[in-house]
């Protein structure tokens, strides 16, 4: 069957076509909640965080210019929410006992690859919340780093440091456990 | 070597978790709704009137649907529900104990064959069959409930509750992270309380994700005829005393639950129970203090040889060179005082709040000495239940993967027991350096 464009499903949404809708939901969800989880480390958070830029962007497709790609679009939002819903969060708790995870549950057949992506994973969830969500936004979901610095309300500057000594303290913690 | 490091980073970002498929069906419903608000306002009131119509009709409808044929099971005795007419109930043959829980189900359909033993529950307290044909209007409440230990008065998130209990005081809730019917799934919702001196744990099961008022409206009137009986007799302890040395400390108690995920191996999924006794006491410390794991097998090198490990308790305090593992190269030692006395695999187990009984029946008792003696058994998930004697109060913390606490143990014990509770392994270690091992008879030695 023929992949429909993103811009076909967006103007067939328009005007009302649920199974457009459907298909565009399909194709995005999971690449917004994964968006969503890596800023906030919590699949209750992120769940929130998706869903609403989700609604959120599927109730604005007629404001939405289809001549630009809609995945980063929604990339956005959800990001913008995920961070609202994450500094919302800490304002109103500390940490539980247990720290949050940044991977999924399961050994895939390359376990060694796995672990070895766990402790990376591991060591970037090890961040404190403001290098975590630089390296995630830039690693992770692929924002340059002006667009960062825009999201968080930052100097480009500040961003570029804080990356910087991120990279610096996550080098430091693999060399210990002999991943790099 | 930053570029090496960058692209780690980016590798790394395939760990990520999927949304669960309640959130999925949750925000398609949002994104469609979002997208049919966009139509004119006039066809959108006319729309929801008609909705609130049809959905005010089927509430009535519902309400004088209900049948006053629901066959009873006999009186609740202590713990359990009277049904409500219309309603079909089970209990556990047992009372609840500080070990054993009493169940009791409730549900507004006819229980399948499968769930109903006579009027009583399975020990599990999970009608699968029954919940797997739910249909939309059903509704299936599960109540267990364990009479208050000591150990479970530490923080536990039990809040003190008077009957009767509220259907809107519970939250959502998957457990293991999974939904019982997947492809059409249920709403599931929780309600922990303390009372009368049980910690009762109420799950709800409507078969549909979001129920209506009325649905909600049909439980709580169920949930108004739980019997929870007056204050038990005392805890029973659900392990062994401390002995004369430990109960004059305050000590610590440790008391978790989770399911884990054994390997594939050989194209089954299976787990290694091993122990081993205390050797080398120096003075206070034990260079191998007493100690029980369960061990798969995901990594084979020697670097990640600890992440084989599913959970391990020590008791007796560790000498600076005692290790997890005994290593093949200096390099990569795991030494229990970093690595932890006790610790669970945060990778492979997650906690849960199934009861996990700590005992020996139906197991085989094994021998254990001064090396390791290991058993393979296979399961897929498997249930697990550490239990400790701490010298000190604690909590597991997280540590490279793992929950874990460094304080010394004093006495620890460990069950494993399948999803529908057939009992694999027992281990118990006490700073003595004893230790024993029970397995179940299909658990064959390594």
């Amino acid at each position: 069957m023929r992949r429909r464009p993103d811009t076909e499903l967006i103007l067939l949404a328009r005007k009302g076509s649920t199974e457009a809708a459907e298909v565009l939901f399909d194709r995005y969800w999971t690449y917004a909640w994964r968006a969503a989880y890596a800023v906030t480390t919590d699949s209750a958070l992120a769940d929130d965080a998706a869903q609403e830029a989700i609604e959120k962007a599927f109730g604005a497709l007629d404001r939405f210019d289809e001549t630009r790609p809609f995945g980063p679009w929604l990339k956005r939002i959800a990001v913008n929410r995920a961070i609202d819903h994450l500094r919302r969060a800490s304002r109103q708790a500390g940490l539980g006992e247990e720290t949050a995870t940044l991977h999924a549950w399961s050994v895939g057949e390359a376990a060694d690859d796995d672990l070895r992506q766990w402790a990376v994973a591991d060591a970037v969830a090890a961040l404190a919340s403001s290098r975590r969500t630089v390296i995630v936004l830039h690693y992770w979901l692929d924002l340059p780093v002006e667009e960062i610095a825009g999201i968080l309300g930052l100097p480009v500057g500040t961003v570029a440091s804080r990356l910087s000594r991120a990279l610096a303290e996550l080098r430091t913690a693999l060399e210990e456990e002999h991943v790099v | 070597m930053s570029s090496e490091l960058e692209r780690l980073l980016r590798d790394a970002r395939k760990t990520l978790p999927e949304p669960d498929a309640a959130s999925t069906d949750r925000a398609r419903e949002r994104a469609l709704v979002a997208v049919r608000r966009r139509r004119p306002r006039l066809r959108l009131a006319v729309l929801a009137g008609a909705a609130l119509v049809v959905a005010l009709g089927l509430g009535v409808g519902l309400g004088s649907l209900i049948a006053q044929s629901g066959s009873a099971a006999r009186g609740p005795t202590g713990f359990g529900f009277l049904p409500e007419p219309g309603w079909f109930a089970l209990q556990s043959a047992v009372p609840a104990n500080s070990d054993q829980p009493a169940v009791a189900v409730a549900a507004s359909v006819p229980f399948a064959p499968d769930d109903d033993n006579r009027g009583l529950a399975d020990p599990s307290g999970l009608p699968y069959s029954t919940l797997l044909r739910l249909p939309p209007d059903g509704i299936v409440i599960v109540a267990s409930a364990l009479v208050r230990g000591e150990e479970q008065r530490y923080g536990a998130p039990y809040p003190e509750h008077e009957l009767p209990l509220r259907v809107r005081d519970s939250v959502p809730f998957i457990q293991y992270g999974t939904q019982v019917r997947p492809e059409q799934p249920l709403g599931q919702y929780q309600l922990r309380s303390a009372i009368n001196g049980y910690d009762v744990d109420l799950t709800f099961y409507f078969g549909t994700p979001r129920p209506s008022s009325a649905l909600l409206a049909e439980a709580q009137g169920q949930l108004d005829r739980l019997v929870v009986s007056a204050k038990p007799s005392p805890a029973t302890p659900a392990a062994r005393q401390p002995d004369a040395v430990a109960t004059a400390s305050a000590p610590g108690i440790i008391d978790r639950a989770f399911v884990c995920v054994p390997a594939f191996v050989g194209g089954i999924q299976q787990f290694e129970a091993s122990a081993h006794k205390g050797t080398g006491r120096r003075g206070s410390s034990w260079d191998r203090p007493a100690f029980a794991a369960l061990s798969t097998t995901i990594a084979a090198s020697a670097a990640l040889a600890v992440y084989n490990e599913l959970a391990w308790m020590t008791a007796g305090r560790p000498s600076p060179s005692s290790n997890v593992i005994d290593p093949r190269f200096p390099e990569y030692a795991f030494p229990i005082r970093a690595w932890g006395t006790l610790a669970v695999n945060g990778k492979l187990c997650r906690s849960t709040s199934a009861r996990v009984p700590l005992g020996t029946k139906g197991l085989v008792r094994r021998e254990v000495g001064a090396f390791d003696d290991r058993y393979d058994c296979a399961s897929p998930r498997v249930l697990v239940r550490v239990r400790a004697t701490l010298e000190s109060r604690t909590s597991l913390k997280t540590y490279r993967g793992f929950l874990r606490t460094t304080v010394p143990v004093k006495e620890a014990s460990l069950a494993v027991r399948t999803q529908t509770g057939k009992p694999l392994v027992y281990a118990e270690v006490f700073e003595s350096g004893k230790a024993r091992l029970f397995t179940a008879p299909g658990c064959v030695p390594d």
